[in-house]
């Protein structure tokens, strides 16, 4: 695509879009610089640079406020400090990312790539889960969790996660696909198995789609605060900790100051911004979906 | 020898089968479990009543007929039932994602894939919400609209001080559901947009075709299919969106900001909610999909008769 000439359109919505970019920058910009104030300096000149010094000590003040009390079951309490919780994060995130990507990868490489009737009912699963939707179940996954006695464990919600249906088994089903099996037909022929086709020649073809997937997911998961409050209350994550921390405040009133409100914010929000940076161009550039056919 | 090659197509067949089964078994245990299993018991959790028998310790269960799904839709029909307003404004925040949010991430990417000037930083700013932390978004914009923007509008143009989410909470939160919404689709977009053949472009030009008419004549009938994915899974967001609201109120949202999606959420997510909350919850959430999964086929049903197929 050659680089466009001058046009209306574009002057517009470069317009919108220059607007947009101020507003977004502008916001993580100031909530830096708030992040670093007194409270009286946040109150005053709200939109200035710090005029009473960077206070940096509201990063220190925020890890030790974002705790999580536990009631134990012998009775008592135990609290859980960020550090702790960023360990909870990982392997959240990390298991669930793993078995999210995986499932799909896998069912999408056998409906592309095997004849068998099977494939049709694995494909009208994913078509009819995207296209009908099943509301508010979530009561009913918990008690099924409970049952399972999977409630509250890394277990549980990783397998939780490891659903083979959505969007990500179209991108995978989309490039298993345009992969060509004349690979896999020189394999048989040079002795090897369908296991060792799918883990030897397939993953390392599709692992530029697999680590953009998996990246993706694991991010969405660091910053999930809502499926470990409900599923593993016990294991608070980073996000999970935060939320508590902002809306804690918010009922019993201010007990944290604002810019250590967004130093708290700021400390989950540099590790993925950070690792956003680096790793821009594979989570941008790797996916792509067609229509729902089927 | 025939019948040499005959077992050993047989076994080059059993060793295919023996890959595909085992490769599928853990995924489909899984569906089995967590999809249908679930679903189920959601059916029947809706008839179902618990009380907590202070006796046993534990909760009782009954059966109540259709009890859940009455106290449900009485929210709609009663007299002062408030869940109208709760409709009203899923139906709000879903037009608002779809005719603002789409249109500008259809423009937006269309922006991109032509290479504008600064299309690459654009492109970065763009998706930069879709990864950072909702509760940490929410945070700084609440901070951002209620101090920072008053101010700034204060200084400028001495207009009255009004803190946005304060004073206008339930537009303010729709400008953010918007302002934060163009990663996923933007990507998508550009990608189905990048997949047009650079002949079509050029023939367009050469017939001189402008911008505007390439977008909406060429561009945009092209990556159809992709645009009817998202609008047909999007239909279940008139639901199931809860807008943000449980990171920027928690569970003590105001009652006419509410959407159905975050009412369903704190029947289950509230400080006190327990399993007495469950049968309630599960009744309103079948009941949302028996509107939610028809309108949905419906959608689609209009999209495939009104998109034509297209193949490059």
């Amino acid at each position: 695509m050659k680089k466009s000439s001058f046009s209306i359109l574009n002057v517009v919505l470069f317009i919108i879009l220059a607007f947009y970019s101020v507003l977004m920058l502008f916001m993580l910009g100031w909530s830096f610089i708030s992040s670093v104030k007194t409270q009286g300096d946040f109150t005053v000149n709200p939109l200035s640079l710090p005029q009473f010094g960077w206070h940096f000590d509201n990063y220190s003040k925020a890890f030790e406020a974002i705790t999580i009390r536990l009631r134990l079951e012998g009775g008592g309490f135990r609290d859980i400090y960020l550090m702790e919780m960023f360990g909870y994060s990982l392997l959240f995130s990390v298991g669930c990312a793993f078995f999210g990507t995986i499932s799909p990868c896998v069912v999408a490489y056998l409906v592309a790539k095997f004849n068998k009737k099977l494939n049709h009912v694995l494909y009208a699963i994913v078509i009819f889960t995207m296209i009908v939707p099943i509301v508010g179940n979530l009561p009913s996954m918990l008690q099924v969790l409970e049952t399972l006695q999977l409630h509250n464990t890394l277990w549980g919600v990783w397998l939780m996660k490891a659903n083979f249906m959505g969007l990500y088994f179209l991108v995978f089903y989309g490039m298993f696909k345009s992969i060509s099996w004349e690979y896999a037909e020189a394999a048989i022929m040079d002795g090897a198995g369908h296991f060792r086709i799918f883990f030897n020649i397939m993953i390392p073809l599709a692992k530029n789609t697999i680590a953009t997937i998996f990246i993706l997911l694991f991010i969405q998961y660091w910053n999930d605060y809502q499926t470990p409050l409900i599923y593993i209350p016990d294991m608070p994550t980073a996000a999970y900790g935060l939320y508590t921390f902002i809306n804690g405040n918010k009922v019993n009133g201010l007990l944290q100051t604002p810019p250590i409100q967004l130093a708290g914010g700021m400390v989950l929000l540099f590790p993925i911004l950070v690792m956003f940076l680096l790793l821009k161009d594979r989570l941008m550039g790797n996916i792509s979906v067609g229509g729902l056919k089927g | 020898m025939k019948s040499t090659k005959k077992s050993g197509f047989a076994t080059a067949k059993r060793n295919e089968n023996i890959f595909y089964y085992v490769m599928v078994a853990i995924p489909l245990i899984q569906f089995l479990i967590f999809y249908v299993v679930v679903n189920f018991n959601s059916f029947l959790l809706a008839f179902k009543s618990y009380e907590f028998n202070v006796k046993t310790l534990n909760y009782d269960e009954s059966w109540v007929g259709f009890a859940n799904f009455k106290a449900f839709l009485d929210g709609f029909f009663s007299k002062g039932g408030t869940l109208v307003q709760i409709l009203k404004n899923s139906l709000i925040v879903y037009a608002t994602n779809l005719f603002i949010g789409t249109v500008f991430a259809l423009f937006f990417s269309y922006y991109i894939y032509k290479k504008a000037f600064m299309s690459g930083f654009y492109r970065v700013i763009l998706f930069m919400p879709s990864i950072l932390s909702s509760i940490v978004m929410v945070t700084l914009y609440g901070y951002f609209v209620d101090r920072a923007i008053p101010t700034l509008l204060n200084k400028a143009f001495d207009a009255p001080y009004v803190p946005f989410l304060d004073k206008y909470q339930f537009p303010t939160i729709l400008f953010y559901n918007v302002f934060i919404s163009f990663g996923a689709s933007v990507l998508m977009y550009t990608g189905a947009m990048s997949r047009i053949p650079d002949g079509v472009i050029e023939a367009g030009k050469i017939d001189g075709v402008g911008p505007m008419r390439e977008f909406f004549v060429l561009v945009l009938p092209l990556i159809a299919p992709t645009v009817s994915t998202f609008l047909i899974t999007g239909v279940a967001g008139l639901f199931t969106n809860e807008a943000h609201l449980y990171a920027f109120s928690g569970y003590w949202a105001d009652e006419s900001i509410q959407t159905l999606g975050y009412y369903l959420l704190i029947q289950v997510m509230s400080e006190n909610s327990s399993l007495i909350d469950y049968p309630y919850a599960a009744a309103a959430g079948l009941s949302l999909a028996f509107v939610a999964a028809p309108l949905t086929l419906l959608v689609r049903y209009v999209l495939e008769k009104a998109i034509p197929t297209v193949e490059y």
